[in-house]
């Protein structure tokens, strides 16, 4: 735990990938892309305390550089009943947030869902939060009960600002999240939940909207086999005027055959033009991931994945991704 | 209780069983915790969760710190069949995985030899590892799984077969 000057250990992981991008979006080239190098650095204090940071390293539209601290977290452990942690975290709403953060090394896709897309990339929920995140067991047996309470700043929304709260806040009121899931001894490898994450916000420019987003899932993973299946409801309620529901949710499905690994994914997002924060940049889009992951070592993988994406009054897409990925 | 485990340690290094019954022993897992630690019995799936790191603590609030044999050990490659149900490749992901989504602080400690793991469980209170049951001394802690231990019908921790080995 301690290095050889007394001082606490420091653990040092990396990832990142490489990608070739073709899509048939107006205006848009094929390029080759550098994705993220993702710095994963931890380190344990003593027996109940220790920090965990992801610091990510990533190219812009612009092709420059940027340079982001995408979770950095002080943990006390005192127990299997709590686990808090203070700093910048990935909320946890649904499954795949906390599932899966930055290393694309992880995730069988060459990329997340577009409803748990990140913030700059139009992604459409507050993923990354700043504030207290607390998780641990609820006694129930073999039911497997775990619960999630998180306060944080929330997402500001403020059109060409940045998207997470990171030193301040718009307003007094926080947003909060709470969550239950089972792990259920029965069936391991499988989970089911639900969350519910609510804020006011008060984006520049706009009337006050309260934010509440409802999420449940069931998903069954084992190393060999994974059936991912998220659903999402986003109400926003702007003062004096009616509540908008967006819904979405995504099913994916792989196995592995030796090396390769094939995956099948369709998602689904309908925004209506009437929300006050999503409107006609989200609209409705939907449609089916086919790809195949390919094991070239235990820690480096090559994905070729396609994507048709339908939207409600545009073009349809059709992209290709090949990816390299990697863990060092 | 306690007094079977010690006869059943000292049983097994004197010598004082068949033949038979030590080659038995020979041929299964004993899981072993700190003698201070007063655990008993442990199904096998809260000893996968204990290994897996999804139970990080005892019931006695001791923080746990899991203890494995070196990758290619016929030890190491039985306890992953038996109880993280994955192969080599698998369990490397999987705490890569289970670090970075900060579901535990760091993988499994490793020792080389049998010597190893009875100096670090003896010595560390929340520590819980395996041996082969013949390596048992009294030095650790015999823990029953389901309700058994080595050498009695339904224990579910054989060595597996050089044959076994290959087949992840």
């Amino acid at each position: 735990m301690f290095g050889v000057l007394g001082t606490p250990a420091l653990q040092l992981r990396g990832y990142g990938d490489v990608q070739y991008h073709l899509s048939d979006r107006r205006g848009e080239k094929s390029a080759f892309a550098l994705g993220q190098l993702d710095l994963f650095i931890t380190s344990q204090l003593s027996d109940d305390v220790s920090v965990l940071s992801e610091l990510v390293l990533e190219g812009g539209d612009d092709n420059t550089f940027g340079f982001e601290i995408e979770r950095l977290l002080l943990q006390y452990a005192p127990s299997d009943y709590l686990n808090i942690g203070v700093g910048r975290y990935h909320t946890a709403i649904g499954y795949y947030n906390t599932a899966y953060h930055h290393g694309t090394w992880f995730q069988t896709a060459t990329g997340r869902p577009f409803l748990f897309a990140f913030e700059d990339e139009d992604g459409i929920l507050p993923i990354h939060n700043v504030g207290v995140t607390a998780t641990g067991r609820v006694p129930s047996g073999k039911l497997g009960l775990h619960y999630i309470a998180e306060v944080g700043n929330g997402r500001p929304y403020s059109p060409g600002e940045e998207q997470v709260g990171n030193i301040t806040d718009n307003n007094n009121g926080k947003a909060v999240n709470f969550g239950l899931f089972a792990r259920p001894d029965w069936v391991p490898g499988f989970q089911t939940g639900v969350s519910v994450y609510r804020d006011r916000l008060t984006p520049k420019g706009l009337r006050s909207i309260g934010q509440t987003i409802f999420a449940g899932h069931a998903v069954y993973q084992t190393p060999a086999f994974e059936w991912l299946n998220e659903e999402l409801v986003i109400r926003h309620d702007p003062r004096r005027q009616s509540s908008v529901h967006t819904a979405g949710f995504y099913t994916q499905l792989s196995q592995q055959f030796g090396k390769f690994r094939p995956y099948f994914r369709y998602q689904y997002l309908n925004a209506p033009g009437s929300d006050p924060l999503f409107g006609q940049d989200v609209g409705r889009r939907h449609g089916p991931t086919l790809g195949l992951r390919y094991e070239l070592t235990d820690f480096a993988a090559l994905k070729i994945q396609y994507d048709h994406t339908a939207r409600r009054a545009r073009r349809s897409l059709n992209e290709m991704t090949l990816q390299a990925a990697f863990a060092f | 209780m306690w007094c079977r485990y010690v006869t059943f340690a000292i049983a097994v290094n004197v010598g004082l069983v068949s033949v038979g019954w030590a080659q038995g022993l020979e041929q299964q897992l004993v899981i072993v915790v700190n003698k201070a630690n007063p655990v008993e019995n442990l199904p096998l799936a809260d000893l996968r969760k204990i290994f897996l790191g999804e139970q990080r603590h005892w019931e006695n609030g001791e923080k746990i710190t899991v203890v494995m044999r070196n990758p290619g050990q016929s030890e190491r490659i039985a306890m992953l069949q038996h109880v993280y149900k994955m192969s080599e490749t698998d369990f490397a992901r999987y705490f890569l995985k289970a670090t970075f989504t900060g579901m535990v602080s760091s993988a499994p400690k490793v020792f080389a030899t049998p010597v190893g793991v009875r100096k670090f469980v003896r010595t560390l209170p929340g520590a819980i590892g395996y041996l082969r049951a013949s390596e048992l001394d009294q030095s650790v802690k015999p823990v029953r799984v389901d309700g058994h231990l080595p050498g009695e019908a339904g224990y579910p921790l054989p060595l597996l077969s050089t044959s076994g080995a290959n087949e992840f």
